[in-house]
Parts: C-alpha cells; sequence; structure tokens
C-alpha cells in the first residue's frame, strides 16, 4: 500500500490541507520528507493519517476546530489494484467511505496492510520518540509480529508451537509414554473384561465334550446304584414278611382245631336264619286275615239284594236333561212376549204421527213414502243453493242503483267545473309546455345570487377605504396605487443581504478595530517601555553604527583632530549602543518582537480598517439604490424610507390590492345575475304568449310566474274531473252485467227443482211443493225410516218366542205318557217338575247298587289272595323243617344258631391263610405251611439286622448319583443355543477395530506433528538468520561501526538480544546507551520492513524525528537506511529540523520534500 | 410334484461383523450377531416356501470358532427343519474341517453330513427309480489343493442329479483356492445343478446345468459389501429347473463416494452428504444399511474437512440417522483443495509443508522418531492389533512412515485452520 495523497479535510486545526505525495517514481526510492516548523502540524498529520486506515477514536483530541460530526479526512491510496480515494469521518460504524460518501468495509484497508491493528503498525512503522522506545522494547521482549519475527522467525508462527503442543496433547489422550491411563489403557481393560466375561459364559467343545461324558457316566453309576438298592430292599421286605408270618401261622392252625367238630352241619342257604322270625309271624297274621275275609263277603251280598232300581224313568234320563234349554226359553218367552206387543203398539202411532204431519194420513204403506239416496241429496243441494242466489240477486240490484247514483254525480262536478265530459279528448296542452318553462324557471338562482353581491360589494368598499387609509403618507385612489411601480421581491431580497451582510461586517470590523488598537496601543506601550529602559532600537544601533561610519569615513579623509574626537565619540556612542544592547539582549530580543508584533498589529488593523470601510459603502450604496427606486415610484413616497418601512409599507399596499380583486369579482357576479333576470322574464313571457295567455302590461317576474302557474293548475284540475267521470260510468256498466248473471242462474234453479221433484211422489201434484213444504217432508221421512224397521223388528221376535212355547210343551206331554203320569189339566211346568223328580230317584237308586256290587267283588278278590298265600307259606315251611329234621319252626332256629357259630370260624381261618399267602407271595397255604415250618425265627432276625444298615447306604448313594447325574443333565442344557459369547465377540472385534482406529489416528497426530515440529526447528533455523542479519547490518551502519553485530543467546522463556561492540564486547539492550539503544531499535524497524516486505504488501512507514538522539553522521546512516526501504515501500519521515531535511535529500537526492507552513 | 430346495452356503455363523458402525451400542443391539439373524432368516424361508431340502454348501462356521453355543444354535435350527419334514443336506468346507464343534452334537436323523467318501443320496421318486438325487463329498482336511471333481459318483441315470460342492472354482481375490475346477468342469458331469460354495460373491451360470455360487447370506464388512442372498430352487416334474435369488442380509454394507468438488459451503457439503446416503439408503432393501464414506473432488473445504473431521463425523452421523436404519461406519476424507488458489510462498504454513516433503520426511532424524513413535505404540497395543504394524521391521518401516506423510497433512490442516481462526 502507499499513500498518494493525504487530505486533512477537516481534522485539528487543519481545513482542506492536502499533502500530495504525487506518484512514486520509477526505480527511484520512494521517500519522502516532510518539513515543517513546530505547531506546523506534522504530528496532527501523523495521527490523521492513522485515523484514515484505523478509524478515528471514539475520544478523538483533534475536535477543537472541527466538531465530532464535521471531521473528515480524505486520501488517495494505491492499493495492489489500483489507486483509490478514500474518507474517513467519525462515526461509530461506516465510517470508511469510498466515492460518492458510500461506506466501504475496513476489510479492503485491512487486506492491504496485511491484517495489522493500529497497535501493531504504531509499534512497528509508524513511530515516533515514544512508539520507537516502546516498541523497540517489545520486540526485544519478543512480544508483537516483531518480536516474534525477530526470534520466531516468522509472524504467524508465533501459535504453531502452542498448536502442536495441542495437537500432541490430543494425540496422547489416547496414549501417553508411561501414563497409566487414558482411551488406550481403558480400551485394553475393555478387551481384558470381554475375554473373561466370554470365558464365564463360553463353553468349549472339548469341555462340552467332557460335560456329556460326565453326564452318560453318572448315569450309569446311578442306574447300577439303583439295582443294587432294589435287591436289598426286596429281601428286607421278605424277611420282615416271613417274620409277621410265623406268629399268624399258629393262629391258623388253631382255628382250623376248632371247626373239626361242626364239620358234618348242613350249609343251608345265608338268609334262612334272618328269614325265620317273619316266617313265625307271619303263619299267625295269615290265620287272622282269613277270617275277616269271609265276614265281609257275607256282609255285601246281603246288602246287595235290598237295592230295587226304577228302569222306565231312568232311560228317559237323557232325554229329559235335553230339555233344559227349551224350558229356559219357555220361561224367557212368558216374561218378554207381553213387553214386545206394547212397544210394537208405540212404533205404530209414532208412524201415524209423520204421516199425518206429511199430510199423508191414509197411506197405507209409509214404507213406499221414504225417498231415495240421490233424490234426497239432490234435493237438499237445491234448497241449500236457494237462499244463496237470492241474495246475490238483491246484492246486485242494490249495487246498480248506487252506480247510477255515482254517474250522475260525477257528471254534475265536472259541469260546476265548467267542462263538458265531450271535451275530454281534446287537452288544451298547457300543462305540457308552460310546465317545464316554469319548473327550471323557479329553480334558477339569480334574484339571490344579486341579493348576495349586493351585501358583498358594501362590505369590500368599507375594507377598501381602510386600506387606503393604512397607507399614508402616500395617498391616491386605488388605480394609482395599482399602478405604481415598485422595485421588485428580488431586489428587495439582495437588498437586504447586502445591507445584512455588510451591517455583519462592519460590526465585526469594528470588535476588529477596537481589539487591535488595543493590542496595538498595548505592544506600543510595551516597546515604548522597553526603550525608556534603555533598550537601543535596531533603528537607533543601526544609526549609531551608519554615525560612526560616516565619521571613520570623514576621519579618515582628514585625519585631524576634530574628526578624531567626532569619531571617537560616535565610536564610543557606538561601543555604549553595542554594550548596552549587549547587555540587554534578552530585553533586545523582546524589543525586536515587539517591534515586530507592532507592525503585524499595524497591518492587521489597517486591514481591518479597509474592510470596515468596504462594508460601509455597501451600506451607502444599498441605501442610495432604495431612495432612488423610491423616487422613481411615487413623489409620494418619501425617499427617507428604511428597508424594513419600505417592506411593511409593501405588505400593507399588498393587502389593499387583494381588497381590489375581490371587489372587482363582486361586481362581475352581480351583473351576471341581472343578465339572468333579464333572460327569464323574456322566456316566460314568450311560453305564455304562445299558449294564448294574456298578461297585463309590464307584470313582474312573480306575477308572470303565478299567472303561468294558475293555468297550468286549471288544466289539472279539468283533466281530474273528466277522469273521475269516466271511471264512475265504467263501474255501472260492470254492474248491470253483474245483475243479468245473477237473473240467469234463477231461472236455472228453478228447472232443476221441478225435474228433481218429478222424479218421486213429490212430483204426483198437480203444483211443485214449495222449498219449505219440501225441506219439512224430508225432515219428516229421515225420522219415521228408523221407526218403521223398529216396529218389523218386534213382530218378528213375539212369533219366535210363541213357537218355542209350543215345542215345549209337546215334548214333555210325551214324556209323562211313557211314565204313566197323567198330564192333562196340568201346568206345563208343573208337569216338568214331576218328571224330573222321577227320573232323579231312579238315577240314585242305580248309582247305590253299583257302588255296593263293587265292593263285593273286591272283597271276593282280597279273599283269594290270601287263600294263595296261606298255601305258599305252608309249603316253605314244611320244606324247611324237613330240611333239619325238626317238627317246627321253633325247632329249626336252635339249629340254625350253631350253624351260624361254625361259619365265624371259618371266616376267620379264610382271612388268616389269605394273609400268609399274600405275604409270602406263594399261591397255597399248605406251600405257605411248608416253607415257613423250615424257618428258623433267630436266623432271620440276624439276617434282617445285617441287611437294613447296607440298604440305608445304598439309599445313600443312588441319591447322590442322581444329583450329580442332574448336574451333569443340567451342565449341559447350560450351554445353550443363545447368542451371548457371539455378541461378546463381536463387542471385543469391535473394540479392537476402535483400539486400530484410535490407534491409527494417534499416529497420524504424533507422526504429523513430529514432522511438523521438525519443519519448524528448520524453518526457524533459516528465518532467522534473514532477520537477525538484516537487523545487524542496520546497527552496525546507523552505530557507524561502533557495533559490529547482533546476536542472540538463550534466556529464561527464550531468547535475549545482544549487541557486539567493535571492540567484541557485548551489551545488552538496556546496557546500552539511550541513543545506540535508539539506533538499535531503529535498526530491528528497518530489519523487520524488510522481512516484512518479503511475505506480505510493503506498508507505508512513517517516522516522526525520531533521530532527536543522533548526530548528523548516525542520521546521515538513518537516512541511507531509509532510501533503501523506500526501494521496498514508502518511507515518510516528518522533521522540523531543516538540517535532517538537507541530509536527507543530500543522501537521497530524489527524495521529495515536502513543506508544512506554520 | 416339484422337488423344492433351498440352496446356502458359507454361513460363518456367529461370525462378527467388523465395523466401527457398532461403536454404537444401540446399532451393535440391532444388527448385532447378523451372520446368526441371518441364518434364522434362511431357516424361516425354508419353513415358509414348504421347501423339500435345505443345501448348505460348506463353512458353516469360522474356522477359529470355538463356542458349543453356536453348535447347540444350529442344531436347534436343523430341529425345527426336521420337525417340518425338511431335509437338510451338508457338506463341509474349509473352515468346518477346522472346526471341532459340529462332532459334538447330535443332529436329527434328517440331516445328511457327507462324509469324505462321495455319496449319491436320493431323495425324491421310487427306491428302485429316484427322481431327484443329491450327490455330495466332504474333504476333511481345511486344504485341498487339487479338484474333487473326480472323485463324485456318476450321475444316475434317469434322474435330477444335483451336487453340493465347496470349492473356489477358478480362485477369486480374497478366498484360498480350495478344490479348485471350472465351471467346464462341472457342466461335463452330467448333474443337473452344482450347489457351490466357498466364494461369498454370488455367482451363477445357467445352461443344462445351473451352476449357482450363493455368496454368503450376511456380508461381514465392507469388503462384503451389497446384497447378499440364498438360491430358492424348484425341479419341475419334467426335470426343468428354475431358480429365485432371495435377500438374506439383516444389515448391508455399501461404500458410497460424494464427489464434493467445487462445494465451498459446509452446510452445502453436509446437504450432499445427506443426499448419497438417502440415494443409497433408497437402493438398499436390508433393514439396516451400514455406510462407509468417501469424499472426494478438488474444493476449498478440503482443509477443512481434515482439520474438522470429528465434528463433520458428527454431522453425518445425525444426517444418516435421519435418514433411518442407516449408519456410517467411517469417513474418508480424499479431496484436494482447488488448484486455483496458488499459497504464498511467504506463508510460513506453506513453507513447513515444502520443508516436510523435501527435507522433514527423508531425513534420517524424523525417520528415527518415526520409529521409535511406532515401537512404542505397537509395544503398548492389544496383542490382536499389532497386526497394524506389519509382520517386520520393514513393514513397520514403510507403514509409519506412509502415516507420516498423511499425519503431517492433518496436522497442517488444522494449524491453518487455527491460524486462520487466530486471525479472525
Amino acid at each position: 500500500m502507499r499513500i498518494r495523497r493525504l487530505d486533512l479535510t477537516r481534522y485539528g486545526r487543519f481545513t482542506g490541507r492536502t499533502i500530495d505525495f504525487g506518484p512514486a517514481g520509477e526505480n527511484e526510492p520512494d521517500l519522502h520528507v516532510i518539513y515543517g516548523p513546530n505547531e506546523a502540524g506534522k504530528s496532527t498529520a501523523l495521527a490523521a493519517f492513522l485515523d484514515l486506515l484505523f478509524g478515528i477514536g471514539p475520544r478523538s483530541p483533534f475536535n477543537f476546530l472541527h466538531p465530532y460530526p464535521t471531521m473528515r479526512i480524505g486520501a488517495a491510496l494505491e492499493f495492489a489494484r489500483g489507486t483509490r480515494e478514500l474518507v474517513r469521518v467519525k462515526r461509530p460504524q461506516n465510517s470508511l467511505l469510498g466515492a460518492g460518501d458510500q461506506p466501504i468495509p475496513e476489510a479492503i484497508v485491512q487486506a492491504e496492510l496485511g491484517n495489522i491493528d493500529r497497535e501493531s503498525y504504531q509499534t512497528m512503522f509508524s513511530l515516533d520518540d515514544d512508539t520507537l522506545e516502546k516498541g523497540g522494547e517489545s520486540i526485544l521482549a519478543s512480544k508483537g509480529d516483531l518480536g516474534q519475527l525477530l526470534f520466531s522467525a516468522s509472524a504467524g508462527l508465533s501459535d504453531l508451537g502452542r498448536n502442536l503442543e495441542e495437537i500432541r496433547g490430543e494425540a496422547e489422550r489416547f496414549y501417553k509414554y508411561r501414563a497409566r491411563s487414558g482411551e488406550l489403557a481403558d480400551l485394553k481393560a475393555r478387551l481384558a473384561t470381554l475375554r473373561v466375561e466370554r470365558e464365564k459364559v463360553d463353553t468349549f467343545a472339548a469341555q462340552y465334550a467332557q460335560l456329556v461324558a460326565t453326564r452318560d457316566k453318572t448315569f450309569s453309576l446311578y442306574n447300577d446304584a439303583l439295582a443294587e438298592r432294589a435287591k436289598i430292599e426286596s429281601r428286607l421286605g421278605e424277611i420282615e414278611r416271613l417274620l409277621i408270618a410265623l406268629p399268624r401261622l399258629g393262629a391258623l392252625r388253631d382255628i382250623r382245631q376248632r371247626l373239626l367238630p361242626l364239620a358234618d352241619l348242613p350249609d343251608i342257604p345265608r338268609d334262612w336264619a334272618e328269614q325265620l322270625p317273619g316266617m313265625q309271624k307271619d303263619e299267625i297274621a295269615l290265620a287272622t286275615r282269613a277270617q275277616a275275609a269271609e265276614d265281609e263277603v257275607v256282609r255285601l251280598e246281603g246288602q246287595l239284594a235290598a237295592i230295587i232300581v226304577d228302569r222306565t224313568a231312568l232311560a228317559l234320563t237323557e232325554r229329559f236333561s235335553g230339555l233344559s234349554d227349551l224350558r229356559a226359553r219357555y220361561v224367557t218367552a212368558t216374561k218378554d212376549i207381553p213387553e214386545r206387543r206394547l212397544q210394537s203398539r208405540e212404533a205404530d202411532l209414532v208412524i201415524s204421527g209423520i204421516l199425518e204431519r206429511i199430510e199423508r194420513k191414509d197411506e197405507p204403506e209409509p214404507g213406499k213414502l221414504v225417498l231415495g239416496a240421490s233424490i234426497t241429496a239432490s234435493l237438499q243441494a237445491l234448497v241449500e243453493s236457494w237462499s244463496g242466489i237470492e241474495a246475490a240477486l238483491k246484492a246486485a240490484e242494490n249495487e246498480l242503483d248506487a252506480a247510477r247514483g255515482g254517474v250522475e254525480e260525477a257528471r254534475v262536478q265536472l259541469d260546476a267545473a265548467g267542462g263538458t265530459s265531450e271535451s275530454e279528448g281534446n287537452p288544451s296542452g298547457i300543462a305540457s309546455s308552460l310546465g317545464p318553462v316554469v319548473a327550471a324557471l323557479r329553480a334558477d338562482d339569480h334574484a339571490a345570487r344579486r341579493r348576495l353581491a349586493d351585501r358583498a360589494h358594501a362590505t369590500h368598499l368599507r375594507a377598501l377605504g381602510d386600506r387606503m387609509q393604512e397607507l399614508r403618507p402616500w395617498s391616491g385612489d386605488i388605480e394609482q396605487l395599482a399602478g405604481l411601480k415598485l422595485p421588485d421581491a428580488d431586489t428587495i431580497d439582495r437588498w437586504k443581504k447586502e445591507a445584512a451582510a455588510a451591517q455583519r461586517q462592519l460590526d465585526r470590523r469594528e470588535d476588529e478595530i477596537e481589539r487591535l488598537t488595543t493590542e496595538r496601543d498595548r505592544i506600543q506601550a510595551e516597546r515604548d517601555a522597553l526603550a525608556v529602559t534603555g533598550i537601543v532600537s535596531d533603528q537607533e544601533a543601526s544609526d549609531v553604527r551608519m554615525a560612526r561610519e560616516r565619521a571613520w569615513a570623514s576621519h579618515r579623509r582628514s585625519l585631524d583632530e576634530a574628526s578624531a574626537d567626532t569619531f571617537e565619540a560616535t565610536l564610543r556612542q557606538d561601543d555604549i549602543v553595542t554594550t548596552t544592547r549587549l547587555g540587554h539582549t534578552t530585553d533586545l530580543v523582546k524589543l525586536q518582537e515587539a517591534s515586530r508584533a507592532l507592525v503585524v498589529a499595524d497591518s492587521s488593523l489597517g486591514r481591518a480598517v479597509s474592510l470596515r470601510d468596504a462594508a460601509k459603502t455597501v451600506l451607502q450604496r444599498v441605501g442610495e439604490e432604495m431612495a432612488a427606486a423610491l423616487g422613481d415610484a411615487s413623489p409620494a413616497l418619501p425617499v427617507t424610507m428604511t428597508l424594513p418601512q419600505l417592506e411593511a409599507w409593501l405588505s400593507r399596499r399588498a393587502s389593499a390590492l387583494e381588497v381590489r380583486a375581490s371587489l372587482l369579482s363582486v361586481q362581475h357576479d352581480r351583473d351576471g345575475a341581472d343578465s339572468d333576470a333579464r333572460t327569464a322574464h323574456d322566456r316566460l313571457t314568450a311560453a305564455l304568449a304562445a299558449k294564448g295567455i294574456t298578461v297585463e302590461a309590464e307584470p313582474g317576474f312573480e306575477a308572470l310566474l303565478e299567472t303561468a302557474q294558475d293555468a297550468i293548475d286549471r288544466e289539472g284540475e279539468l283533466e281530474g274531473r273528466r277522469a273521475a267521470l269516466a271511471a264512475r260510468q265504467r263501474d255501472q256498466r260492470g254492474r248491470e252485467r253483474d245483475l243479468e248473471k245473477v237473473t240467469a242462474a234463477r231461472t236455472g234453479w228453478m228447472d232443476a227443482w221441478q225435474s228433481a221433484c218429478k222424479r218421486c211422489w213429490l212430483g204426483d201434484a198437480e203444483t211443485m211443493p214449495s222449498i219449505g213444504a219440501v225441506r219439512e217432508i224430508l225432515a219428516a221421512l229421515v225420522e219415521m225410516r228408523p221407526v218403521l224397521e223398529k216396529r218389523a223388528s218386534f213382530a218378528d221376535r213375539i212369533e219366535k218366542m210363541e213357537n218355542d212355547q209350543a215345542a215345549f210343551a209337546v215334548e214333555l206331554e210325551a214324556m209323562a205318557r211313557d211314565l204313566g203320569i197323567a198330564s192333562a189339566g196340568v201346568a206345563t211346568l208343573d208337569l216338568g217338575r214331576d218328571i224330573q223328580r222321577r227320573v232323579d230317584a231312579a238315577r240314585a237308586a242305580e248309582a247305590d247298587r253299583i257302588s255296593t256290587q263293587r265292593d263285593l267283588d273286591a272283597a271276593l278278590a282280597k279273599q283269594r289272595a290270601l287263600a294263595a298265600d296261606i298255601a305258599i307259606h305252608a309249603q316253605l315251611k314244611t320244606e324247611r323243617i324237613r330240611c333239619f329234621g325238626v317238627q317246627s319252626l321253633a325247632e329249626m332256629a336252635v339249629k340254625l344258631q350253631t350253624i351260624e357259630k361254625r361259619n365265624g370260624l371259618q371266616e376267620q381261618y379264610d382271612a388268616a391263610a389269605r394273609d400268609i399267602v399274600a405275604m409270602l407271595r406263594i399261591s397255597t397255604i399248605d406251600e405257605a405251611e411248608r416253607l415257613l415250618d423250615g424257618l428258623e425265627r433267630g436266623t432271620l432276625e440276624a439276617e434282617l439286622a445285617e441287611a437294613k444298615p447296607r440298604f440305608a447306604d445304598l439309599d445313600q448313594r443312588s441319591r447322590d448319583l442322581f444329583s450329580d447325574h442332574s448336574k451333569a443333565c443340567d451342565a449341559v442344557e447350560a450351554v445353550g443355543g443363545d447368542d451371548a459369547v457371539a455378541r461378546i465377540e463381536e463387542r471385543r472385534r469391535t473394540t479392537q477395530l476402535d483400539v486400530e482406529d484410535k490407534a491409527l489416528r494417534y499416529l497420524r497426530l504424533r507422526l504429523g506433528s513430529a514432522a511438523a515440529e521438525h519443519a519448524l526447528r528448520a524453518y526457524r533455523e533459516q528465518h532467522r538468520s534473514s532477520m537477525m542479519a538484516r537487523a545487524s547490518d542496520a546497527f552496525r551502519t546507523i552505530s557507524r561501526g561502533s557495533y559490529e553485530s547482533l546476536a542472540t543467546q538463550p534466556h529464561k522463556d527464550g531468547e535475549m538480544l545482544i549487541a557486539v561492540g567493535a571492540d567484541g564486547r557485548s551489551k545488552t539492550a538496556m546496557e546500552l546507551s539511550r541513543g545506540a539503544r535508539f539506533q538499535l531499535y531503529l535498526a530491528l524497524r528497518v530489519a523487520g520492513y524488510h522481512e516484512f516486505a518479503r511475505s506480505r504488501p510493503s506498508v507505508p512507514f512513517v517516522a516522526d524525528d525520531i533521530m532527536e538522539s543522533f548526530d548528523d553522521f548516525r542520521a546521515e546512516e538513518a537516512f541511507r537506511l531509509f532510501a533503501d526501504m523506500a526501494g521496498v515501500g514508502q518511507v515518510i519521515y516528518l522533521t522540523h529540523h531543516r538540517h535532517l531535511a538537507e541530509i536527507a535529500l543530500r543522501v537521497c537526492p530524489s527524495a521529495r520534500l515536502h513543506q508544512m507552513e506554520a | 410334484m416339484a422337488f423344492r430346495f433351498v440352496h446356502a452356503a458359507d454361513i460363518h455363523l456367529d461370525s462378527p461383523l467388523r465395523s466401527l458402525a457398532l461403536r454404537d451400542p444401540e446399532l451393535a443391539d440391532l444388527i448385532g450377531n447378523a451372520t446368526r439373524q441371518a441364518f434364522t432368516g434362511i431357516i424361516d424361508l425354508c419353513l415358509a416356501e414348504e421347501v423339500d431340502a435345505l443345501f448348505l454348501a460348506g463353512d458353516l462356521y469360522d474356522g477359529d470358532q470355538t463356542s458349543m453355543k453356536t453348535a447347540r444354535y444350529f442344531a436347534n435350527q436343523l430341529h425345527r427343519l426336521d420337525q417340518a419334514g425338511i431335509r437338510v443336506l451338508i457338506v463341509r468346507g474349509n473352515h468346518d474341517a477346522l472346526s471341532r464343534i459340529t462332532k459334538e452334537l447330535v443332529l436329527p436323523d434328517s440331516v445328511k453330513v457327507f462324509s469324505g467318501r462321495a455319496e449319491a443320496i436320493p431323495v425324491e421318486g421310487a427306491a428302485g427309480e429316484p427322481r431327484v438325487v443329491i450327490h455330495g463329498l466332504s474333504f476333511a482336511q481345511p486344504h485341498a489343493p487339487d479338484s474333487l471333481l473326480g472323485r463324485y459318483k456318476p450321475p444316475i441315470e434317469g434322474a435330477v442329479n444335483v451336487g453340493i460342492l465347496h470349492t473356489s472354482l477358478a480362485g477369486a481375490p480374497g478366498h484360498d483356492p480350495y478344490a479348485p475346477c471350472s465351471v467346464a468342469d462341472l457342466r461335463a458331469t452330467g448333474f443337473r445343478y452344482w450347489a457351490l460354495g466357498h466364494v461369498h460373491k454370488r455367482f451363477v451360470a445357467d445352461g443344462p446345468c445351473t451352476i449357482v455360487m450363493p455368496g454368503n447370506p450376511q456380508g461381514r464388512d465392507i469388503n462384503e459389501a451389497g446384497a447378499r442372498s440364498v438360491t430358492l430352487g424348484t425341479i419341475a416334474d419334467d426335470g426343468s429347473i428354475r431358480i429365485e435369488e432371495r435377500r438374506t442380509s439383516v444389515a448391508q454394507f455399501e461404500r458410497t463416494v460424494v464427489d464434493a468438488g467445487g462445494l465451498a459451503d459446509w452446510r452445502e457439503l453436509i446437504a450432499t452428504i445427506a443426499k448419497a446416503l438417502e440415494k443409497t439408503r433408497a437402493s438398499v432393501a436390508a433393514g439396516h444399511l451400514v455406510v462407509r464414506l468417501q469424499i472426494v473432488g478438488k474444493t476449498p473445504l478440503a482443509w477443512h474437512m481434515r482439520s474438522d473431521l470429528d465434528l463433520l463425523r458428527t454431522e453425518v452421523e445425525h444426517r444418516a440417522a435421519a435418514t433411518g436404519a442407516c449408519s456410517v461406519e467411517k469417513l474418508e476424507i480424499d479431496c484436494q483443495p482447488p488448484d486455483v488458489s496458488p499459497v504464498s510462498p511467504s506463508d510460513p504454513i506453506a513453507e513447513l509443508r515444502r520443508l516436510i516433503e523435501s527435507e522433514i520426511v527423508g531425513s534420517d532424524a524424523f525417520q528415527q522418531d518415526a520409529i521409535e513413535i511406532g515401537e512404542e505404540l505397537r509395544g503398548q497395543l492389544p496383542q490382536e492389533c499389532r497386526h497394524l504394524f506389519g509382520a517386520d521391521e520393514a513393514g513397520l518401516k514403510s507403514f509409519v512412515l506412509s502415516l507420516a506423510q498423511e499425519g503431517a497433512d492433518d496436522v497442517l490442516a488444522r494449524l491453518h485452520a487455527q491460524a486462520k481462526a487466530g486471525q479472525g
């Protein structure tokens, strides 16, 4: 980057100041020296340059003349891609502006600066005494980019070492030499855990084979033990049974002994003993019951012989009971018949009453008079419609009369209104032609407008008078006022501005003159005071010297005493003056300054006076111009009018002219209204004439309008009357038509009535019956129909009942004949009761006979059954007694008891034998006896005592073996087919992959950072020599060989710079003199600048009088180095030492000198 | 009635999956022991299709498989078939020859394990007139340098002859030669179907003799990528043979290459990767997809990816999870920065790179350091992981030095990133 031009537009003391560095010369060092005395603003310019690049700080001190919002720095900067115009203003954001004051990103400038921040730039390449020293120290402390550059060999590498450490640390999270923990250790532990886990759950093939073998082996052992155990168990049981059987055999043999004497008793069925007591009881009971049966049979046979039955009556039983219904009807009829006959006679009376009502008293068959439904309906319909027809006819006649009256009334009204009904087809047309004209003229507002205009005119005239009064002293009429030629607004405005500016100028200059006069007087007084205190002014000294020189010249010419005295006197005076001046050097200087200041003050005063006079002239000129203009306009206007007075007068004139304009407008309105009124009058007159309506001479507009309206109204009324008459006539015709219709309907009804009557006996008479008669007949016939029906029904009932009574009597008489009962003269019902009694007695006797016969049959059957039982019992008894060889049942009972005892013993014997046989598990008791007889109880007990513990041992062993076998089976089963091992293996495999993956990552990071560390060492080695060598050279140059070179030596955390003197002694920076140290610092910047420029675009190097402590020779060397740097980038040196500027130009003739004025 | 069978091979039961993706315990639960899940699937297939027989053409287990749990599981599955009346015919493979575990098992009677002598088993038809005959032979040694074909019995006249054979055919990469023979040899036998095993990649040859190498039913690592299957065969009454491929993988490995060329925006990169993942996922029918992602191309993000690999991996894993039933086992970055931005010669990192390439990597001092680092780590690694370092010193040196260059790239990428972060 290079700065082409710096615009100090508004910054610090600068306003619109520019420093133009121009383009860089071809192949010439780009070195610029800015020379300016103290206070010329060099430091401000440097600050402005930094502010341009990095922004104006929030509390910039450079706002004393231009406040913050107005501060502005501009520049033309040469960037890699061309020159750019930039502007910096003071704002929190977007303070960097480009073309058209559009904000542009800071990055544009930052990129060109190689992203150095302000502080770094200040400490590296924008130097004054302060930053040179501070920055130098920080470089030596290896801080900042240059510090890093010097010691770490390159800017930007500063963090690499640390970052590499971080990367290495990251790698070592996986594994670190001698560290016990870390990811690798964790993963290894995991692998080990998984291995153990697998071993815990897994079974290998060999193990499995072993498990199966164990299972099979235990199974076989278990089986063997079981067999052995069973054998002993069986023997133990056997011995125990034998020992039990032995005493049982003894008991058996005892019973056998007791049975022997009972052996010859017969074997009888088991139930005989039980049946014996029953048989003895039965024998007695059977004998008793046989006797009782015999008695019963005899009693019943006697009873049966005593019963006699009436057979004839019994035969009629059914026939008689069949008469019960007929009898009931007979009884009912006897009660009903008289009642029905009474009712039938009542009906006859009703019918004859009705016949009398319809005047057919002698009608033999009243049924024939009843009318059919259709005829009844027709007659009723006609009767009902008759009243409607009658009413309609009446109404129609009334309405026709009313309509005729209405027509007459309308005709009378029309005549009264003066019209005739005949002219209705011939309207006069007055309304159609006059109506619109009148309506339009009524809507016209000319009269109102005329009134308004008159009022406004009067008001404006009054206002105008007032306005004209306000214009005094000017007098004249309004038209004169309007015609005045007055100066225009622009002119007045110009006068105002000029006068105001001149007045301001005048005021300021007056103040200035006042101040300057005071100032000059003060300086004058000061100078005079100095002169009074004996200071000889330059002028006086010069006069004395001139006098001396003249005296010397004259003395030389004459060389006499007088001239010598004169010369001496002047010489002495000159000496005195000189001595005085020497003695008052300070005062003299002050005197000189005062004189200079006086001159300056005089000059300023003069300038102020001339400016004031110029302002006065302007004021005067304005006044004159105004007076001239007023004079031209009107003699009535006073020329002495001031500018504000004139402005006020002009404003009043303008309002007067406004009133005039309003007045003119009102007059115009009034004329318009008048003209409209005339036009309306003419139009109405013409319209009336056209209709032949005459008017009196010269009528007013309102009268005309009224006449026309009257004509229109009258026409309207006549039209109304005619229309009313026509409507009434239409109404009358309608009524007449209605009456005709009703009359026709009545005739039709009469015809229908006649034909209806003819269809029945009503039409038999010569005259048709009246409506009233028919209505009565119809009602009577309706009443008669049910009475007729009721009478027929009564007659029918009476006949049926009489028939029933006759049938009942005939039947009873027939039965009485059969029974031999005399019926003659006996009432029917009494006869019935006699027959009943006979029949009931016969039925009772028959029932008694049947019941007794049944009892007898039962007694005979019982007797027969008893005889059979007795026979059976006797046979059984005989059979059993014979079996025992005894005579009675009692003897037989004794025998039976003995047999029972024998049977008990036999059962005991059998049970004992069965037990023994079962115990010994052999088939017969004989074998058992043989076996037991061959045994010794003592021997058996001994064997038992020996076998029992053996059995216990074997039992325990088989249990143990069973348990072993179960466990072995379980173990084989436990292997299972689950995937636990496979899953552990998979986890192990994944963990291995994880280890490998992380190991690779570790290696990459470790190897990569190792390679980078190697490379970094090499890089530092290569680059350190470069900057250090340059700094060494530069320092040697600036120190003019006092120091031979720079070197480093390790120190605490890093390295330390030492300067090696020409004498070979080395010093640290702090041990150098201030001058030498500043030279070292500059040398470092020079070297850094070159080093920096190697890797980035160059930036301007700016230094502000940093060579105060350098002697001229060293300054010269420094400028040589600057010139050298200027070959790489732009170098700007600001100084207030002219000799430094001269040295710079001598060392580098192409350097450009820029002057800055104080 | 047609004779139907399922032909599978190289079950490698309980052989673990090899994938870093299984570091995720949830995923490990889900697809763990996939070889077993796949085999259960094959048995389910046999039952569902009601086939007549299952042919297993060798390598039931890995050779070093020692857990009886595996064998018990295997036996349990064959019992399932036995109960359904499905026969199983097994020839042993090279791995099985090493395995002890089957010997300890009692298999159902319906299972036929061919012995070292060739046998021809009629599986359908009358005793004197078999319709389908299965030939098999199990070689007892783990190595079979010569063809076994000559030892098979000649085809039975009038029957459909099917051979089961464990063979490397003419040789396949990644597989030891085992009982080698050619397709022509197989065709010359007069058999109608050859049920092969050994090579883990599906291969089918049609013709009068159908030759099928079904591959293993479940890929175990990225080198066994792609869909895996068994063959469902039908021998029609007229002796014609129809085969169908049935997918068996529980989890499928796939390599996906993402071209990040020209991408300059990190989010765009992630989106591109996500899209590639979704595309791969859509093309895979297996229940779960395990992807190895390789990102290639010239992109300004190249260094960023290297230095922020962990971040990238996290984001990609997140996207994979969002895709559903998809995991990323590894991320391989093979990207270069674009050529267009020549690195300033004064850029210190560029200079470091130059120094590393030209001076450091080849220097004795660095190589000494590198080998020490390598040896130190090797000493610390578990035994089973040491194979990384090669077999001998020379192997270790070349391994370490090859990593050094990559490692330097990684480290420089991070230094670069940190330097940029420092500036920013």
